[in-house]
């Protein structure tokens, strides 16, 4: 079993967790199209590693991503 | 003169009000006080035979002006309530009746208690959809704050906690963020205020709109600029010392000039 990765959902609720191993093809499965949901609806995906490092903008979902922020779309007030 | 007649209340009457120049007292207040006929002759309600406007008309019966009761409106019915109303005193309309406009069903007691009760149940429920909302968004609140928490220094985080303000470094220029209101972002000798949030923000916690900004300012500084409208320099004294004390206290003095500016402001510290 491999290091267990997780995409952090901004909502309502604080952040929703969405949790994979990525030697686990079913949870990958999941995790990819919640992935691919939340960029059809423009949500951008951030990869964050170190605290501190900023942030680097990812399009295309890698298992192997490590931590994953997805941020809703922001607009100008 | 003229005098003017009034009945009690207009709702109910045929005629509110109307005037007379007869200032007799008595019989003189009639509604046609006097007219024209149509062969041009001024005639009065005192005078006799086939000069009053309806000389005869009938109801049940003919009724003929010199007759008791011989008013033309002695009685008419309210379109509302469809009562009847009643001519009382000659030369006047009085109301007879007491009219209801809007009648308030009477309640019994134990209706009046029913609806007690249930006021007080709605009352309580809504409160407690209060409560729950509150504790619901605390709660997001803190798993949002746990986040930023992950993102980061213990420094930071304290100043975020105490002061709702976040400084973020971007590679052009350096940022404050408010939580629950706007961005400062200080440029060579100023501090212009920008508005940039999530699309929707009351639907998130205020802290997942400020992670949201800190990553975007740090991972793509060029399309937040482009997204931020600008509201233009920031004037007021008093916020643009607390931003330079905020700035001075996590050791981040903007680059460029505005160091010099910035001690300016501070009173020549240095």
């Amino acid at each position: 079993m491999g290091a267990t990765m997780q995409m952090r959902v901004l909502c309502s609720e604080g952040d929703q967790k969405v949790l994979w191993d990525p030697d686990n093809e079913d949870q990958v499965d999941v995790a990819r199209m919640t992935f691919d949901k939340l960029k059809a609806k423009n949500y951008t995906a951030w990869k964050v590693d170190k605290k501190g490092q900023p942030a680097k903008e990812i399009q295309k979902f890698n298992p192997k991503a490590g931590r994953l922020i997805m941020i809703p779309t922001i607009a100008g007030g | 003169m003229a005098n003017t007649y009034y009945t009690e209340d207009y709702t109910d009457n045929a005629f509110y009000y109307w005037v007379t120049s007869d200032t007799t007292t008595g019989t003189a207040n009639g509604v046609w006080d006097n007219w024209n006929t149509t062969s041009s002759t001024t005639c009065t309600n005192t005078a006799s035979g086939t000069n009053y406007v309806w000389e005869s008309w009938h109801n049940a019966k003919p009724y003929r002006a010199a007759e008791e009761y011989n008013i033309i409106w002695r009685t008419w019915n309210d379109n509302d309530t469809h009562k009847p109303h009643y001519i009382k005193e000659n030369g006047g309309f009085i109301r007879e009746t007491i009219l209801e406009l809007a009648p308030i069903p009477k309640l019994t007691t134990e209706q009046r208690r029913a609806v007690k009760v249930q006021t007080d149940i709605n009352k309580i429920w809504r409160d407690i959809r209060i409560q729950e909302e509150k504790e619901r968004k605390e709660r997001a609140e803190l798993t949002a704050l746990q986040l930023l928490e992950d993102l980061i220094d213990e420094q930071s985080l304290r100043v975020y906690k105490e002061t709702g303000k976040l400084v973020v470094k971007g590679k052009r220029y350096d940022y404050v963020l408010n939580k629950g209101s706007g961005v400062y972002k200080i440029e060579k000798d100023k501090i212009v205020d920008l508005c940039i949030h999530l699309r929707n923000r009351t639907k998130y916690p205020e802290t997942d709109n400020i992670i949201s900004l800190k990553l975007l300012i740090e991972g793509n500084e060029s399309r937040f600029l482009r997204t931020a409208n600008n509201h233009g320099h920031v004037g007021n004294e008093e916020t643009k010392n607390k931003v330079i004390e905020l700035v001075r206290n996590h050791n981040m003095l903007p680059r460029r000039n505005f160091k010099t500016e910035l001690l300016k402001i501070a009173g020549g510290m240095r």
